[in-house]
């Protein structure tokens, strides 16, 4: 008797979770809301409720400097894939990876709602 | 000596600028035209450029004052520091004379007179960067005795 793929789909995950390839940890972070006299972010972050140290995997997907005459700009892109379906990440927010600040550019959800997939990036000056 | 050379010679031993922008010479990030790759994680940075050097003529001839005009940019993530430096800045530039050898020879004298004219003052953003760089410009001529 047909059973269906729905068992298939939702082993993936757990078997990617226990073969322990997510062996970094990712902190979804929102801005604090306050501004400075001037009306400038104050630049501070707290914790997303649920969103802290989620275990994930990053690579690179590129890099690249672009040079003006008053200074080089360093593009570094990622992506992350998070251990499970997280729904509510907003760019704009930004992602702690293994210590470091990563600006999200783009979440989505795969077809099968089983896993969280972020673009992410950091410009150095 | 290169106006450029002169600006940041005397930039560095201002203390006011030494706190904000770090020590002379190495540390001091007072930089010619293109700001270096990492610097700004250490402080806010000053870059500065010539974008014109208009040359002074007498019935005999080309003569040895010029009038370069500067574009100094001070960045930094923070808007009000930045603008903070700049101020500074505009203080700094009512001390000095391009155009003579006072502050140039030994002894370092004050000059008796302080040619250097703020033409204009106007904020702009770097956007790429998380968060954003915050530069504040001053656009100013100081008259340069070759």
């Amino acid at each position: 008797m047909y059973q269906g793929l729905s068992q298939d789909i939702a082993a993936v995950m757990r078997e990617a979770i226990a073969s322990g390839i997510f062996v970094s940890l990712c902190t979804i972070q929102q801005p604090s809301g306050a501004f400075s006299p001037s009306g400038q972010p104050d630049g501070n972050y707290s914790d997303v409720i649920g969103l802290v140290n989620l275990p994930c995997m990053m690579a690179p997907e590129s890099g690249i400097e672009s040079k003006t005459p008053e200074q080089i700009l360093a593009y570094d892109v990622r992506h992350v894939l998070l251990d499970g379906l997280y729904r509510g990440i907003q760019t704009g927010w930004r992602a702690v990876i293994d210590g470091e600040d990563f600006d999200v550019l783009s979440v989505d959800i795969d077809s099968q709602s089983q896993m969280t997939r972020m673009q992410v990036r950091i410009v150095t000056i | 000596m290169t106006p450029q050379v002169k600006l940041r010679l005397l930039a560095s031993g201002d203390t006011t600028l030494q706190g904000y922008l770090g020590a002379p010479p190495a540390g001091f990030r007072w930089f010619d035209f293109q700001l270096p790759q990492g610097q700004l994680a250490f402080g806010t940075c000053v870059r500065v450029k010539i974008i014109s050097a208009n040359q002074l003529y007498g019935h005999n001839g080309r003569q040895p004052l010029t009038g370069p005009r500067f574009q100094i940019d001070v960045l930094d993530p923070s808007a009000e520091r930045a603008r903070e430096v700049a101020a500074a800045i505009i203080a700094f530039l009512g001390t000095i004379d391009l155009a003579s050898n006072a502050q140039f020879t030994s002894p370092v004298t004050t000059p008796r007179q302080f040619p250097v004219f703020i033409l204009n003052q106007r904020p702009g953003m770097e956007v790429q960067t998380e968060p954003p760089v915050f530069v504040e410009s001053l656009d100013i001529r100081a008259y340069n005795k070759e």
